[in-house]
């Protein structure tokens, strides 16, 4: 019970510590603390419930503490109140150019992607000196990284050649070592 | 923090492009997220007229298992004794697709229903889509929420100056930006974890495709086969099981560990066997197995919480993901934390749609997806709780529904406000329907538990609303949904 106390502490000292610096404009020694400390939690909440639940409840706690803050700035009357009334209108019907131009970003970045992702995260650790299951679960772990990241990065291209060509090159270089 | 104006810009464009793909799958998938995490108690809701009781008789167990197997009930490949535990203290022994309760002299009970808690498990799952298409489908909602999370920091320069700034009150979209922002910054680690944790289920199948396509002399199976230890060969096992006899020796092998359930593999046929599943204290890892013939005699222990650490990962995902470990506590965490997750969904369409200088049916839609999916939940619980039909074209009927009502009545302040009113309304009757069908038994810890937090939730909704009309509706004041 001692140790949960101690890393519930150490999660609301550390959001504590930043929200502090956050207030008092130019603390970056309470920030710099604060954010030391929420990695220290991980270890606190891991001595006291084990590394496996340790990690989820520092999360957890580190979270609810920073959520509790924010609401304790909670400001009702700082809302903009503004009463613009905008028209209403027809939905209008994008142009082709348009729709063509979503639907090959769509293709690029959600089917295309995924499966780009899965290739390389598979050819990333096939080869690797570990177990099976260590180099299957790692993949597991990269691919919706992989995948986020590289949607993320398709999405925010105003032109499409440019991340084609990229999808298509990775495409191709991880299709021949996987055959191979 | 100094980040790049070109590159606030192209993260901003991005997060909003696939903010609008995936948002309103992705508040369903959240909210009925949300729910499942209590989907033990929601099973227990759903039928509360069953005998309860944490404490159990093995041999009472066994009597109940193997009268259920010659009771002529459909034998299918494995078969499920269910021991009673906190969320849900009653046994049960099934098949696949149907089964009974054991009453407490070891008969059989009431036939199990599980319906409305499957309901949102499918929904949750798989959209209740074909199950192999839905939970890809889901589980690339949750890669693309790993690329919501990396393109939200991108494009939030001014995360540091308003990193606890909370602003409400007015009718604008500073409340709505400051409630999306403040919920999924310092929520990021978590929503992370439950992206990666749900992208899991549907993209496994795919990365062990993958791998057996990449290694030569691999399958699917045989890769698989290796993720599991191997099944004992058994001959000439009877299919008269002697539980109890297994249910000592398993109390020996692992004296702090919490029986979960028993499964016969290969139910059919004289090679069948049984397997206990263990949930050891301390370990994430769903379950420790130990296997016995079907005349009690211990064969061998699984090893699933003492492999290599990847691969008690993989074994933990399922309660990362859904907050099963440390009882109530832990649940009421992941409920406030997926909720979080829920309203982060609805604020960003809302941001997007108030940020317009003008309104269209888009406007009009959204209401009917943020308000609608807690009426279609709770409509679909009455016919299935109270009327037992089966409820998913109901539940996406009433979507249906909601989601084109508001265009015809042109106001969405108003809208929401009305979808509130009748959500609360759906829920009163929900509860006093549930009443009168179970009688004493709604008022039992199993009924009465969910049945108070819908009438908490059925009051706030109706205040929220009443304190909405009273304020006034203007046509064309943001907030949409």
């Amino acid at each position: 019970m001692a140790t949960t106390i101690t890393a519930l502490l150490i999660s609301v000292v550390s959001v504590s510590l930043i929200y502090w610096s956050w207030r008092e404009q130019g603390r970056w020694l309470h920030a710099f603390a604060g954010w030391v400390l929420a990695p220290v939690s991980i270890f606190a909440w891991s001595a006291a419930s084990g590394p496996e639940f340790g990690v989820t409840y520092a999360v957890i706690a580190f979270a609810c503490a920073a959520w509790l803050l924010a609401g304790s700035e909670l400001d009702v009357s700082a809302g903009e109140d503004r009463f613009s009334v905008r028209t209403m209108q027809r939905l209008s019907c994008p142009s082709a150019r348009s729709v063509l131009k979503n639907v090959a970003v769509f293709v690029l970045s959600v089917p295309a992607t995924g499966l780009l992702s899965l290739m390389l995260s598979v050819v990333l650790v096939v080869n690797l000196p570990w177990s099976l299951l260590s180099r299957i679960g790692t993949a597991i772990i990269l691919y919706p990284i992989l995948w986020g990241v590289l949607s993320a990065w398709i999405c925010s291209q105003e032109k499409l050649a440019k991340p084609a060509t990229i999808v298509g090159g990775l495409f191709l270089i991880s299709s021949l070592i996987l055959v191979i | 923090m100094n980040i790049s104006p070109k590159l606030v810009k192209s993260s901003l464009s991005s997060h909003s492009w696939m903010g609008l793909l995936v948002g309103g799958l992705m508040y369903i998938i959240c909210l009925s997220g949300t729910l499942v995490v209590f989907y033990e108690e929601i099973e227990r809701w759903e039928q509360p007229d069953v005998y309860e009781s944490l404490e159990f008789d093995a041999q009472k167990l066994q009597d109940g298992f193997n009268a259920y197997i010659n009771s002529g009930a459909d034998i299918t490949d494995h078969m499920y004794l269910v021991f009673p535990s906190e969320a849900l203290p009653r046994a049960k022994v099934s098949g696949d697709f149907e089964g009974r309760y054991i009453n407490e002299d070891g008969s059989l009970g009431p036939d199990a229903t599980d319906d409305l808690s499957g309901l949102l498990t499918g929904l949750h799952i798989n959209l209740h889509l074909p199950v192999n298409i839905g939970v890809i489908v889901v589980s690339a909602i949750g890669a693309l929420l790993c690329a919501l999370i990396i393109t939200g920091f991108l494009s939030h320069p001014s995360i540091v100056k308003d990193a606890f700034k909370l602003r409400a009150g007015g009718k604008g979209r500073l409340g709505q930006v400051d409630m999306h922002n403040r919920l999924s910054v310092w929520g990021a680690p978590f929503h992370l974890m439950i992206a990666m944790t749900g992208a899991y289920y549907g993209l496994v199948l795919l990365v062990v495709a993958m791998f057996a396509f990449a290694m030569e002399g691999e399958t699917v199976e045989s890769i698989t086969a290796k993720a599991y230890p191997p099944e004992p060969v058994l001959v000439n096992q009877s299919a008269n099981y002697q539980i109890a006899r297994a249910v000592d020796q398993v109390r020996e092998l692992a004296p702090d560990g919490k029986l979960l359930y028993m499964i016969v593999h290969d139910a059919g046929s004289d090679s069948r066997f049984m397997e206990f599943y263990i949930q050891k204290p301390g370990l994430l890892a769903w379950s420790e197995n130990y296997r016995f013939d079907t005349s009690g005699n211990y064969l061998d222990t699984a090893g699933y919480t003492e492999g290599p650490v990847m691969q008690q990962l993989l074994y933990s995902v399922y309660r990362i993901h859904f907050g099963n470990f440390s009882g109530l506590i832990t649940k009421l965490c992941y409920m406030i934390l997926g909720l979080s997750l829920t309203v982060v969904s609805a604020t960003g369409i809302n941001i997007w749609l108030e940020k317009r200088k003008y309104r269209d049916a888009l406007n009009l839609i959204w209401p009917g997806v943020v308000w609608g999916t807690p009426l279609a939940l709770a409509v679909a619980s009455f016919t299935q709780v109270v009327l037992q039909l089966a409820s998913a074209p109901i539940f996406w009927g009433v979507m249906v529904v909601t989601m084109t009502a508001g265009i015809f009545l042109g106001e969405e302040l108003r809208y929401k406000r009305i979808l509130q009113s009748l959500t609360a309304a759906a829920l009163l009757i929900l509860v006093m329907a549930y009443s009168l069908r179970f009688g004493a038994a709604a008022f039992s810890a199993a009924g009465l538990p969910i049945s108070f937090v819908l009438l908490v939730i059925a009051g706030v909704l109706l205040a929220v609303a009443l304190r909405g009309f009273r304020g006034g509706v203007t046509t064309g004041v943001p907030a949409s949904g």
